[in-house]
């Protein structure tokens, strides 16, 4: 069965890329969140298989949403999509318990490594 | 995908990357063997091509590329740094910054053909070399995939003995990322991190903090200590990704020592678990030793952030506010409160003045960033004029306000120039002088009071007396006839008048018509003071003294024609209150005798075109001084000292002759500051010409 994935980012035209490449990949999009509030509560009611979190964004940053939803679940598989000269967030993110880092623009194969890699 | 909006953060690095290449080359300069400046060198052009690439830049990539090929034939010896090679390297990184420059304006690139061409020579110059020494040279040919290696000093094979005890056992770990890897850094993070869940890391090769850095191309290389079996080791790096390659080694200690204790060596070594063509090359290449430090987690964690200039100016601003408010608490009458509030108030001061000079520090950089240039610049000018100049600096570290930093660079950039142009002889002259050949020239930085002084020194002529008086007659500036020779110190207020010039001819180096004045004025524009102190023969030293900081100032307050004033302290020498009997008229001017020196005195009410003061039986005078000169100044009352911050006026008004800004007071009441500078100088000047009235 395919693994489910949800994506959370605060601008729609990113979700929409993401969607694309995700869904032709041979994963399946369960969900999308355009804040950190929803991705914890859509998390907790889709339980899906793996996360993509932006970090910046309205209500609650992708940072906070990572440890919520690692409290909630410690198994959580989470990517975190990143800019560039978003280092130091990175890297909290990852301490958080993010499993990868994708850095945009993002790189179609790329993405499709992560969530295998984070879903073996 | 857009990459415009990281095009801030691509501008600033690129420039650090420009600077770094630079002061690298200096460096290789004056030592042709330094590999460590040309593997500096290559990691910043490599770096610098990759960023331009994602940009979308692509004749920056291009010409980066360039410079990277030429650097990369140096750095693995098939190219000599000779001076010919250098200069070329020269004038391609000053190609770089102008294509940089015009890339970001978005403007016509420039031509960059010439240099491209001088690089290409020197990069078939190898070629030719290599074609002919084909046959032997045969083994360098997988020179490209250089492999990193790691060494362990004897602390470290202690460590690694110790651990062996105890269970564990030592690996060492090679990985290698994808080429389009980004944020590698976070990468190598990612690595480590897996890696200390299943053992510790003792060291890395780059050291953490270069990996931090992102100076390293693909490849890392790190010593494992673990419980676990190699094939775990490798599984563990295999689930993170963008990792082209691991390879993970076991390490014979014992044969390490043998073996001039390389991790690898030849002969012992036991590749484990190896699937990569390359792996039987791993151990060969990289000969140089590089220096690798004990790594800890938390090295990674950044230490700095970048935050917008403007968000902290609007901190600046904010605790300003802060300590104005906090000043107007303080004027409440100390009769009206208990001595609980005038504790807590006590404490709100200091609070608020220590919060007053961390924020302060926020702002303050090290004088480095100007100071960097300057050996570039000073090979550049000696090269051009043929003297032998030794450059030192001192004092780099030496902190102030970043806005200072941007402004000082000129002026310090002319001083420069001039002390080689004018103060610095030939070196056949120097010679024929008995003075060492090699003249010095020093920058220096350093804190005194509440003052940041900066020097330029050099042991050249001194000021050319002569010459100046030939000028200035020229000029104007002194009559015809004038007979007497000049003294040391007619000449250094000759040298800041202006349109001084004492260079005839228009030279490369100095006289591009900024002369002594325009430093001068720039300088105290920031509230700062220029002294020049000159010794015939021996040498000449300007001297700089900047306030630490242009945000917040002491000032006194005065009123005048009812409205308050503020004049910076530094500049005020004493108060006093004057009986009419002390005042007198010369050539129609109001002076105060003071001590047997004579100062014009400045009523303050007329200097700001409100009409004349009534003088009564006394009147309060406040001695300032600005550049030397003193004047009295002649107001209605004085206030006191106060902390102001200081809000431009320029945006909204425009200069203003006697005014350079404006301050709000703790009771909400708006000051204007006076700029004394221009109100004594408009004074002094119509004294010294005895000519005009005082109305």
């Amino acid at each position: 069965m395919a693994k489910t994935v949800l994506i959370t980012d605060d601008t729609a035209f990113m979700r929409m890329t993401l969607r694309n490449v995700i869904q032709k990949n041979g994963f399946h999009v369960i969900g999308e969140a355009a804040d950190g509030e929803e991705a914890v509560s859509k998390y907790k009611e889709l339980q899906p298989d793996l996360v993509t979190m932006d970090i910046t964004m309205p209500k609650m940053d992708g940072i906070t949403a990572i440890k919520e939803i690692i409290k909630y679940d410690a198994n959580a598989k989470i990517i975190v999509c990143s800019a560039m000269g978003q280092k130091p967030m990175v890297i909290e993110a990852l301490n958080a318990g993010a499993r990868d880092f994708l850095v945009k623009p993002f790189d179609a194969q790329r993405v499709i490594e992560a969530l295998h890699k984070a879903s073996s | 995908m857009d990459a415009s909006e990281f095009k801030d953060v691509f501008a600033a690095e690129a420039h650090e990357y420009i600077q770094a290449l630079n002061q690298d080359l200096l460096r290789l300069e004056s030592n042709p063997n330094d590999r460590a400046a040309l593997n500096d060198m290559f990691r910043a052009a490599h770096s610098l091509k990759g960023m331009s690439g994602t940009m979308g830049y692509q004749e920056l990539a291009d010409f980066t590329h360039q410079i990277e090929s030429l650097l990369d034939l140096l750095r693995i010896g098939e190219l000599t740094a000779t001076e010919s090679v250098v200069n070329t390297m020269f004038s391609a990184i000053d190609s770089l910054q102008n294509l940089l420059e015009k890339t970001l304006l978005e403007e016509e690139l420039p031509d960059l053909e010439e240099v491209t061409a001088e690089l290409r020579h020197l990069i078939q110059q190898r070629n030719n070399l290599e074609s002919n020494l084909h046959q032997q040279d045969s083994k360098e040919q997988s020179t490209m995939e250089a492999q990193i290696d790691i060494e362990l000093e004897d602390f470290d094979l202690e460590v690694v003995r110790a651990a062996k005890k105890e269970g564990y056992l030592p690996y060492k770990v090679v990985v290698r990322l994808l080429p389009k890897t980004l944020m590698k850094s976070v990468r190598a993070y990612t690595v480590f991190q897996a890696l200390e869940n299943i053992g510790t890391i003792i060291k890395s090769n780059p050291p953490a903090q270069e990996l931090e850095d992102e100076k390293f191309d693909q490849e890392f290389a790190l010593v494992l200590l673990t419980k676990r079996d190699a094939d775990t080791v490798k599984n563990t790096v295999e689930r993170i990704s963008e990792i082209e390659h691991v390879a993970v080694l076991s390490i014979q200690t014992e044969s390490a020592e043998s073996e001039r204790r390389s991790v690898l060596p030849r002969t012992g070594e036991q590749v484990v678990n190896e699937t990569a063509a390359t792996a039987q090359d791993l151990p060969v290449k990289q000969k140089q030793s590089s220096s690798v430090t004990s790594f800890s987690r938390g090295a990674f964690v950044d230490r700095y952030i970048r935050v917008e200039t403007e968000r902290l100016d609007g901190l600046i601003n904010l605790i300003g506010e802060l300590v104005i408010s906090k000043t107007q608490v303080m004027e409440i009458e100390a009769d009206q409160l208990t001595d609980n509030t005038k504790n807590a108030l006590v404490q709100l001061e200091r609070i608020t003045t220590e919060l007053q000079y961390a924020a302060m520090k926020l702002r303050m950089v090290p004088i480095k960033q100007v100071f960097d240039r300057f050996p570039r610049l000073v090979r550049d000018f000696a090269q051009a004029s043929g003297k032998e100049i030794n450059l030192e600096i001192v004092g780099e570290d030496t902190e102030l306000d970043r806005s200072l930093v941007n402004q000082i660079g000129d002026p310090l950039v002319h001083l420069v120039r001039n002390s080689i142009d004018h103060g610095i002889e030939t070196t056949e002259k120097r010679k024929a002088l008995g003075k060492p050949a090699q003249a010095t020239l020093r920058l220096s930085a350093f804190h005194e009071g509440g003052h940041v002084i900066v020097q330029v020194y050099d042991d050249g002529q001194g000021l050319e007396l002569d010459r100046i008086k030939q000028t200035a007659i020229e000029k104007g500036l002194l009559p015809a006839n004038f007979a007497n020779d000049l003294t040391m110190e007619q000449a250094v207020e000759l040298i800041f008048r202006p349109g001084f010039s004492t260079n005839e001819a228009v030279t490369d180096v100095s006289g591009r018509g900024v002369g002594m004045d325009a430093v001068k004025n720039i300088v105290e524009g920031l509230s700062g003071q220029v002294e020049v102190e000159s010794e015939t023969g021996q040498g000449t030293c300007v001297t700089i003294k900047l306030p630490l900081t242009l945000a917040i100032i002491k000032a006194l307050l005065v009123t005048c024609g009812g409205q308050v004033y503020a004049l910076p302290i530094q500049s005020v020498r004493e108060n006093l209150l004057a009986v009419e009997s002390q005042i007198k008229t010369i050539s129609q001017q109001k002076v105060i005798v003071l001590r047997d020196e004579i100062l014009p005195l400045i009523d303050l009410n007329e200097a700001l075109g409100f009409g004349q003061l009534d003088y009564g039986d006394t009147l309060s005078v406040i001695v300032v001084e600005s550049q030397g000169e003193k004047a009295g100044f002649v107001v209605d009352d004085i206030i006191g000292q106060q902390e102001i911050v200081i809000k431009s006026l320029s945006d909204i008004l425009g200069d203003i002759r006697g005014i350079s800004g404006a301050t709000v007071l703790g009771n909400g009441e708006v000051a204007l500051i006076l700029d004394h500078n221009s109100l004594i100088k408009g004074r002094s000047e119509s004294i010294g010409q005895d000519s005009i009235n005082y109305r």
